[in-house]
């Protein structure tokens, strides 16, 4: 077990390169759907991924609670979720609000609870019979239904971010008549202490593709407070399947609420300083850690790890000091005697520095190579809270480096336990989509960059790649280029794949939460050959031609055991094996001593055909076949 | 398993006495790690221009009557594989200064013989996975014997290219300013001709730093983590192998280690245990076979058996795939993952080299990558790992063939898509033409590229903590204790995290003018960084060692608060009267205490201390040097990953800052003292602390086999 092993990254608490950045806290949304009799019309989605096209408004509402809540289990669990509809013909909440309905109480999402999606919607009667249409429409279910929100989602945790999402395919809920001021007053009053609280509204209209939603009611809910952190705007008639899909679970992870991992002071040569906060945009998912629960009340245990002494048996309460080197071979003992490190000699070989970022200087942006990093990078933004000013000189020490394509070189120390690292800060620009919706944000990357000690050089190791490099001619490099143009997937971007790992993980775990037979799970992480074929067959061909011959390929790995499966059958085939002896010389071979540039399976053949033994390593093969021939010789 | 044999021919000769300390660490390092690492590895020390003479060829030309040839060149240690003895020769001070006349011809040719004559002897030496290298360190200011000179180079060439030796000469040119002397010409006119014909590596070293950093800190073997083939669409394998391009380097494996013991025959083993226990009853262990394994699926635990996880698995087939290709510019570096492989072609396959090859160069010239699904393992327990990669287009050099790097990109549960306010929204913290151009400058003079040659380069900048560990176990390794540098001395650190003096010297006047021109303001709170840094600067990290002992039960009567008693000491001390030293050590004994907790082991223990102390200084009237201590405290439990939660047992036992009604004059008002608790720090949410043993089994698993 790794955590056996010495390691001082973890005695001193933490994985490298897997550690958690976030700072605690988490989400707490409520969806709010509306569900007055509109919302039963067919949407008629045939196109878009994950609907299908007898979906219902009402399920496309559904459905995107749903995938909301599993990418919430797979990436941030502690987050809390809760469903409400509001204009329902029962009335179930806390506070008897009338016309709402609680499906889902605010709590962190369980296979429960997605089964309890599953089961509302679809052609069953079970929304009819739980649920239910309010029978006619009326401004007052609004009312109640943010009311019935406020009240939900104080009641979390207040260092949450907060969010209502509200579906509806109302355009103006407050009605045409005479009343209408006066039921949007009613209803802006309930959204106030919503924006009061910091809780972030947003609307999703449920419109088909290419109709217009008249936006001017909702604005008012929408914007009753200032949303300070996102300065969202959505203009009238924007595009609803996008936003929808925007929403995680869909194709696009775009509504992460964006947590500082952590701040740190970015110092010049010379002692001027600027504040920065640091993000991780990029985390690698996991499926998590398996934990151990008590079989008796299925209750999580408590894990508490100790050293021991083995000569005394007694607790150590204090780290304990450590022996080096460790050699698994003891007798290594005697050519080198063990040095004995106490936890501060430890410690200052470490070099503990004051957490923070120090610049060292600029480069080129080409410097940088594909394997100078090592982990996944953070995100870099100005800190104003934290020393006023920052962001006027982060914003002129951005655009210096985009001007001049330069990178800045830093030395970084995450926090007091954490040893110096090298990092580079790449300046990016703010890209947005065409609907103006931000795709990447204006800051730097922090790329952590590997030390010479980390960087190996496989590419020049004879071993592996030999000594002659064949040369293609420009005729297949052509080709390659042909093919290269032919294949490049339109609309691509980083992160258009789903961890298969993952979703199979979290698929069968639901299925097994609700005792129900694990489900077959579809891999769609595959190279999509009907799509080379229809776009580049001939390119293939050619290619594959002009480098091979005609009617050449490669071998694969054929069926079972298949790298040698070719040679196997040689063997077999007492002519095929005679054939392939006279390949090499083995005596000549022998005489030279580089018998051992044979591969493994030639030297079979040798054996084989000589009658001897063909199991053990090369070394053993070796040494049969030169014995062999040193006793033909005589 | 790969080996090497290798000969280190050093100039030891009057020119290299400047440099000999430096040459003396870095072989020092290398050899420890040749030991730690690379057990079977041989080397042989050879020194030239020292001022004795001791070679097996000298002496061969001796046996047939006197001879002047090969003089000055010491074979110090013979090809064997290095032990403690080759380290005490590199004891710091102990190299030896050579007063002697030799060449490194004469040396290399030495070297050749060493090789030539080993493999004599043992034949096996012969294969092809022993490689067989000379290092040649020196300035090559002792200029080469000119009489028949191109005769010896050219036998010389025989000798080396017969075994296939691998020549990397370290030229040492720090303080040369580039100018050589025409000796200097000469010699390297001389191995320009000798290398040309044989594989070779030349370095020069320009700093201390590159000379200290000129073997790696681990060699590793480049084995191939996935052969067979690359598909590129449903008809076309090219056959390939993909091995490790970085991995980040941990500090070398050590043990644990007990001295409780004082029994003769005492084995100093510690174990790691792990006890399970219920929530709710904490001093309920739960055996075994009460033990349920179970997963996370939202807030539920999810009960999995071994034939549920056998299920749970994601189990493809193993392989390597084209997806497609995408434009370079958009999958930007920062979007990588994890540590990079290299993809090369299957050595020696004809067709599979020209296929990489074509596709290689065709990427290049598009400007694309390679889309690629990567599946290099698959268990039938626990499946395997998918990842998607970059594959980055490198062309080939005459070492290497055209190959593709690849790197992992994010899968969609991986990215966390954040909005954040455009840099023009706000105008006013857009920066004036005079602020931008003032940027601009100091971004164009602190030039790391500014000499041609690139500092801080990562394909050669060494990993300084590492370096530090090893030359400290190798100087210890001599059996004399050798104290560390301080950081700030330590060559390698300095020149690695501190910025160039030269370079900051250059852009002074722009350094200077930027305070006037972005004002930033201080916020008065007082950022818990700063606090750290001004007692960090009084009080030097080894102060705090030398002030008291961690083997507090050895020490003896308390002159200073340990950490065995620190209550007991600090009370007894107050007796005595020793009120300064008192007050002066308590707080490092807290804070030592803290630091070395495992988990929360020690908190009670530091929580009395401070108790302690408190009472002891409202009693004293010393509330100001208490109250610094718990800002102190405060401050470096907010920058601790691990230690956070003491500060929340400070809160529950309600220990805070000592305010005016307790003792006049400290300053604090009651208010602010009861505040001082409610820090950010105090705001650790137990549920998202890692579990103690949460470890990252994939990732473990991922390179399990690796290396």
């Amino acid at each position: 077990m790794a955590d056996l092993e010495y390691n001082p990254d973890e005695v001193e608490g933490e994985e490298d390169g897997q550690e958690r950045e976030w700072l605690p806290s988490r989400d707490n949304v409520v969806f709010l759907i509306d569900a007055q009799a509109a919302i039963f019309q067919c949407a008629g989605l045939t196109e878009t991924a994950g609907f299908t096209e007898q979906d219902r408004w009402f399920d496309v509402a559904v459905k995107v609670a749903r995938e909301f809540m599993k990418a919430h289990i797979i990436s941030s669990d502690s987050d809390r979720i809760a469903v409400v509809f509001y204009g329902s013909r029962e009335t179930e909440n806390q506070n008897n609000f009338s016309n709402v309905y609680t499906l889902l109480d605010l709590d962190e999402p369980s296979a429960r609870s997605i089964r309890d999606l599953d089961t509302i919607m679809g052609a069953g009667k079970e929304f009819e019979d739980r649920v239910g249409s309010a029978p006619e429409n009326s401004p007052d279910h609004l009312r109640n239904g943010l009311w019935a929100a406020s009240q939900l989602i104080s009641a979390g945790s207040s260092r949450a971010n907060k969010r209502v999402l509200i579906f509806t395919r109302d355009e103006n809920p407050a009605g045409s008549g005479s009343q209408a001021e006066s039921h949007r007053e009613r209803i802006a009053a309930r959204a106030q202490p919503l924006h009061e609280a910091n809780v972030t509204v947003e609307v999703f209209p449920l419109t088909p593709p290419g109709e217009t939603f008249g936006m001017a009611f909702w604005n008012h809910i929408i914007h009753a407070g200032d949303d300070e952190e996102s300065g969202a705007q959505y203009e009238e008639g924007s595009d609803t399947m996008y936003r929808l899909q925007s929403l995680p679970g869909f194709t696009r992870h775009k509504a992460y609420r964006k947590r500082a991992s952590g701040r740190a002071r970015l110092s010049f040569p010379g002692g001027f300083q600027l504040a920065v906060s640091m993000y991780s945009l990029v985390q690698p998912a996991t499926k998590g850690s398996p934990v151990f629960l008590n079989a008796v009340n299925n209750e999580p245990l408590k894990v508490e790890s100790a050293f021991i002494d083995q000569d005394t048996g007694a607790v150590l309460t204090e780290i304990p000091k450590r022996i080096f080197p460790r050699f698994s071979d003891s007798r290594m003992y005697e050519r080198l005697p063990p040095i004995v490190l106490t936890t501060e000699e430890l410690r200052s070989i470490r070099i503990t520095q004051d957490p923070g970022l120090a610049l060292l200087g600029f480069k080129p942006r080409t410097c940088l190579k594909p394997w100078h990093t090592w982990r996944q990078s953070n995100f870099v933004y100005p800190d104003e809270r934290s020393l006023p000013g920052s962001t006027t000189a982060f914003i002129a020490l951005h655009d210096a480096m985009l001007g001049t394509d330069r990178v800045a070189l830093c030395a970084y120390v995450r926090s007091r336990n954490t040893e110096p690292r090298l990092v580079a800060l790449a300046a990016a620009q703010e890209l947005r989509d065409e609907y103006g919706d931000q795709l990447s944000p204006p800051g730097m990357h922090m790329l952590h960059l590997c030390f010479a000690d980390d960087i190996r050089t496989p590419e020049v190791d004879k071993n592996l790649v030999g000594t002659a490099f064949p040369e293609p001619s420009k005729e297949q490099v052509d080709r390659a280029e042909e093919l290269v143009e032919k294949l490049t997937i339109q609309d691509g971007y980083v992160g258009m794949y789903e961890n298969p790992l993952l979703q199979r993980h979290y698929q069968v775990l639901e299925a097994l939460a609700l005792a129900e037979p694990p489900p077959e799970v579809q891999d769609n992480l595959k190279p999509d050959h009907d799509w080379m074929l229809s776009a580049a067959k001939e390119e293939l061909e050619s290619f594959r031609d002009s480098v091979y011959g005609a009617n050449h390929n490669e071998p694969g790995f054929g069926k079972k055991a298949a790298a040698t499966g070719k040679k196997r059958a040689a063997l077999e085939d007492d002519s095929g094996a005679k054939e392939a002896l006279q390949e090499h010389d083995y005596a000549a071979l022998a005489a030279a001593g580089t018998l051992g540039k044979l591969r493994v399976d030639d030297l079979k053949l040798y054996l084989k055909a000589n009658g001897l033994k063909v199991a053990g390593r090369k070394d053993d093969l070796l040494q049969r076949v030169t014995e062999h021939l040193q006793s033909e010789e005589k | 398993m790969a080996k090497a044999i290798t000969v280190y021919v050093v100039d030891i000769g009057p020119h290299m006495h400047m440099d000999i300390e430096l040459v003396s660490e870095a072989l020092r390092t290398c050899f420890l790690s040749k030991v730690v690492n690379r057990a079977r590895d041989e080397c042989a020390l050879l020194y030239f221009g020292a001022t004795g003479t001791s070679n097996a060829v000298h002496d061969e030309m001796s046996a047939e009557g006197p001879s002047g040839d090969y003089l000055h060149i010491v074979e110090e240690h013979s090809l064997k594989p290095p032990d403690q003895a080759y380290l005490r020769g590199l004891e710091p001070g102990k190299m030896p200064r050579g007063q002697g006349k030799s060449d490194f011809v004469d040396a290399v040719t030495v070297a050749a013989d060493i090789i030539n004559r080993a493999l004599q002897a043992r034949p096996e030496l012969e294969k092809h996975n022993v490689s067989k290298e000379i290092v040649l360190i020196s300035n090559f200011k002792e200029r080469v014997k000119e009489e028949d000179v191109h005769e010896f180079v050219a036998a010389l060439i025989e000798s080396l290219k017969r075994p296939d030796v691998y020549l990397q000469t370290v030229s040492v040119d720090i303080d040369n300013q580039g100018s050589n002397d025409a000796g200097q010409d000469y010699n390297k006119e001389i191995l320009d001709e000798l290398v040309e014909e044989i594989r070779h590596k030349q370095i020069s070293v320009q700093t201390p730093s590159e000379l200290l950093g000129v073997f790696k800190c681990k060699e590793y073997s480049n084995t191939a983590y996935y052969a067979g083939p690359f598909t590129v669409g449903p008809d076309m394998n090219i056959r390939v192998k993909v091995a490790k391009k970085a991995k980040k380097e941990m500090l070398p494996a050590t043990k644990l280690y007990s001295d409780r013991s004082r029994a003769p025959d005492a084995t100093h083993e510690v174990s790691r245990e792990h006890e399970y226990k219920d929530a709710t009853d904490p001093d309920a262990l739960v055996p075994p076979e009460e033990r349920q394994k179970a997963y996370k699926y939202g807030k539920q635990f999810v009960p999995v058996s071994a034939d549920d996880e056998a299920y749970l698995a994601y189990k493809p087939e193993r392989g390597l795939h084209l997806l497609g290709f995408l434009p370079a510019d958009d999958i930007p570096q920062h979007q990588f993952l994890k540590d990079p492989w290299v993809m090369v072609a299957e050595k020696g396959n004809e067709k599979s080299g020209v296929a990489l090859a074509a596709l290689v160069r065709a990427l290049h010239n598009k400007k694309r990558v390679a889309v690629i699904l990567f599946l290099p393992r698959v268990s039938e327990k626990t499946g395997g790992n998918p990842t998607v990669c970059a594959g980055t287009p490198v062309l080939g050099s005459e070492a290497g063939p055209d190959h593709l790097v690849l790197n992992h990109l994010p899968f969609a549960e991986d990215l966390r898509v954040a909005k954040f306010t455009p840099f023009d929204e706000k105008t006013e913290y857009l920066p004036s033409e005079e602020q931008l151009d003032a940027m601009s400058e100091l971004v164009r003079s602190l030039d790391l590229c500014s000499e041609k040659k690139e500092l801080l380069a990562a394909d050669s900048t060494r990993n300084p903590t590492i370096h530090r560990f090893y030359n400290h176990a190798a100087c210890q390794a001599c059996g004399k204790e050798y104290p560390l540098p301080e950081p700030q001395e330590d060559v390698l650190v300095r020149e690695t995290f501190l910025p160039n003096d030269q370079l900051a010297a250059g852009a002074k006047p722009l350094l200077e003018s930027l305070p006037r021109l972005l004002p930033i303001k201080s916020r008065e709170a007082g950022p818990a960084l700063q606090a750290v840094k001004d007692e960090g600067e009084e009080e030097p990290q080894d102060a705090r060692a030398a002030a008291f002992s961690l083997e507090g039960a050895a020490a003896p009567a308390a002159s200073e608060v340990g950490t065995s008693d620190p209550v007991g000491d600090f009370t007894s001390m107050l007796k005595h009267d020793k009120l300064s030293t008192a007050f002066s050590s308590m707080p490092e004994a807290v804070e030592t205490l803290v630091e070395n907790s495992m988990g929360d082991r020690n908190y009670q223990k530091a929580a009395s201390a401070l108790k302690a102390m408190r009472a002891g200084a409202v009693q004293h009237s010393r509330s100001g040097s208490f109250n610094d201590t718990m800002k102190h405290l405060r401050a470096l439990l907010e920058s601790s990953q691990q230690h956070k939660n003491f500060w929340q047992l400070l809160m529950a036992q309600r220990i805070t800052l000592i305010s005016d009604d307790e003792a006049p004059g400290s300053g604090i008002s009651a208010a602010e003292a009861a505040e001082f608790l409610e820090h950010p720090a105090s705001h650790a949410q137990v549920d998202d602390e890692p579990a103690p043993m949460a470890m990252d089994a994939e990732a473990e698993d991922e390179f399990a086999d690796m290396d």
